[in-house]
């Protein structure tokens, strides 16, 4: 079994998490990889409702042995509406990947330095709207200076932040609270405690028990009497998602690829995962994001069990479309008792 | 940073989720986590509980007010620390019993322990659950963790004059799962429970001191006897009672909001008629 790796939210300064240093992070503004084609408003539609879709997350994950794949992220994009968050079903949610080679125009060919940057913005070479980090051109029309993707982000944006600021210089810092609290996504290894269990000593801890008299209050009574009354756990899978989670409770986000995701429940399980439809060629498993993200990020009216996300296997670089669709599986948690 | 760039290496490019580990050929991967909180260090029981159902962020929130409220729309309690959120400190557990059990393989004999626990606070809350593991310690802790998901709220009346604490149950009730049927009694004081060992032990465990039981149908049926007593148990919340016909005004959710997610998976709780006199 493939090592896997876990990710946790670690609170950031706002330079931390900008695009030149490669980050992972949740919430906030997109961090964009590659600054030119940036997927436009309509590609970041809901198709269930026509609201925009709000960025959740993205992580850097390169393939190591790749040239073209040297700088590698891949972008998880949300509908808030709570009535687009159908049980089992993730058209809610959008995954897009982008790649670039280590020469590239937008960042030098040299690791980047830890530290603020004032002179680094997206806007250069693109322009960003103001409120949901995706690309908007549409300028304010008083200030001509910040732009946005729609006329509702526009009108959102102006009452939370910028009718103070509009035409001075001032940079309107706060985010829009259409936006997920911003965190950085660090990543540590899992590691479980498999500790080996020997027969011998249990069987000897139970004479133990046994001459002491501590074997139950109705050790007498036949196990079939005790059974009918009792309860066990229905529904295994997800005593074995909380089993394997329990080591380690605040991850928000596993990755192994190629591997087999950890499921939360057996009501529907992910098969017929579509392939790649820019080069035709199979998609695998490469990470898969947890509940607990929900509780970091406090969001109370969305839902999930598990996102399980497919990516192309060959992560193809070929065709001429800077942000690649891949595949999302949503998993809910079961309905069923226990 | 000045690493001399290893050849094919990422060249001081800190790596990203899948790379090499550590400070090897991939460079760093990003800062580590700071303060590290918990991972490895300390005993299980001080890992904060992050919840993973929507139910259980509602309730560490602290936007349900008690357990009342999650029996009356009948949600699938997944988490046992919703449970150890309202009632922990009141609940005791009792082992009822812990014995071996053998499975015949190639290599010989292979032996795991099963415990059964029954848990309740004495004050209208019970369950009992039963679990089998290779280690003594994970069967009792696994068969508490079942015992707590499988609480039911137990609800206590009068046989005859309303005087001092209720004692029994407020009314005949019947539970049926399959083909058994279980029948409680309202008993008088003194009476004690009159009924077959386990459920006499859930019983008292739940604060009912007097009460008759008559079961029929094949109670040997693995499960169906235990669910049948269950929802009899849970019929007693369910009945109406003379003295809850006066009216009272439709309370609020206190928040709206979540309201709507509890009644929108909330199911129905089978078999509502009443119990027959």
């Amino acid at each position: 079994m493939n090592k896997i790796d876990l990710g946790y939210l670690e609170p950031c300064e706002k330079w931390q998490v900008e695009s030149r240093l490669f980050p992972s992070k949740a919430g906030g503004k997109p961090a964009w990889l590659n600054l030119e084609g940036i997927p436009r408003g309509e590609d970041l539609l809901c198709s269930t409702c026509g609201e925009n879709l709000i960025f959740l997350c993205q992580i850097y994950a390169p393939y190591e042995e790749d040239d073209n794949n040297f700088h590698r992220t891949l972008f998880i994009f949300i509908c808030r509406n709570a009535n687009c968050c159908i049980r089992n079903k993730s058209d809610n949610i959008r995954i897009f990947r982008s790649h670039l080679t280590r020469d590239n125009k937008f960042y030098p060919s040299d690791p980047p330095v830890e530290g603020p940057d004032p002179d680094f913005s997206l806007s250069k070479w693109s322009s960003i709207c103001e409120a949901c980090g995706s690309f908007g051109d549409k300028k304010c029309s008083n200030c001509k200076v910040v732009t946005y993707c729609s006329r509702k982000h526009q009108i959102i944006h102006w009452k939370e932040n910028h009718k103070k600021t509009c035409g001075t210089k001032e940079n309107t810092s706060g985010d829009s609270s259409i936006l997920f609290p911003e965190f950085e996504i660090v990543i540590e290894p899992e590691v479980l405690n498999v500790k080996e269990i020997d027969e011998e000593q249990e069987k000897q801890k139970f004479i133990e028990l046994q001459k002491q008299g501590k074997l139950g209050t109705m050790s007498d009574l036949d196990e079939e009497e005790l059974t009918k009354h009792s309860t066990t756990s229905n529904d295994k899978m997800f005593a074995k998602f909380r089993k394997c989670v329990e080591n380690n409770p605040e991850q928000v986000l596993r990755y192994s690829r190629g591997d087999q995701p950890l499921l939360i429940s057996d009501d529907i399980i992910p098969e017929n995962i579509p392939d790649c439809e820019y080069c035709g060629g199979p998609r695998q498993f490469e990470f898969q994001i947890m509940p607990q993200m929900l509780t970091f990020l406090k969001e109370t009216q969305l839902d999930w069990g598990v996102l399980i996300c497919y990516t192309c296997k060959f992560s193809c670089t070929d065709i001429n479309v800077d942000y690649k669709r891949e595949f999302v599986f949503k998993q809910d948690v079961s309905l069923s008792n226990i | 940073m000045a690493d001399s760039a290893p050849a094919g290496g990422r060249g001081g490019f800190r790596g990203g989720f899948g790379g090499a580990r550590g400070g090897g050929r991939g460079g760093p991967r990003g800062r580590g986590r700071g303060r590290g909180r918990g991972r490895g260090r300390g005993k299980d029981d001080q890992k904060e509980w992050v919840p993973v159902t929507k139910l259980g962020r509602l309730v560490k929130d602290g936007k349900i007010v008690n357990l009342e409220q999650i029996y009356l729309f009948s949600l699938p309690i997944k988490e046992f620390e919703i449970i150890d959120f309202f009632i922990g400190n009141t609940l005791k557990d009792e082992v009822l019993k812990i014995m071996p059990v053998q499975k015949q393989t190639r290599a010989g004999q292979r032996t795991r322990f099963k415990a059964f626990v029954a848990i309740g606070d004495s004050n209208g809350h019970i369950g009992l659950g039963v679990k089998c593991s290779k280690e003594v310690a994970t069967a009792i802790r696994g068969a508490i963790i079942l015992a707590k998901l499988s609480v039911v709220p137990v609800r206590r009346g009068y046989w005859g004059n309303k005087i001092g604490k209720p004692h029994t149950v407020p009314c005949k009730v019947t539970g049926k799962c399959g083909s058994v049927t279980v029948r409680l009694i309202p008993a008088p004081r003194g009476t004690g429970i009159v009924s077959a060992p386990v459920p006499k032990k859930l019983l008292q465990m739940a604060g009912i001191e007097d009460c008759y039981t008559s079961a029929r149908g094949s109670t040997g049926t693995l499960g169906n006897f235990a669910k049948a007593t269950y929802a009899a148990i849970a019929k007693t919340y369910a009945y109406l009672t003379p003295d809850l016909w006066k009216e009272m005004p439709l309370t609020k959710a206190p928040y709206q909001e979540f309201a709507d997610y509890l009644a929108k998976n909330h199911r129905p709780v089978v078999g509502a008629r009443p119990a027959d006199v």
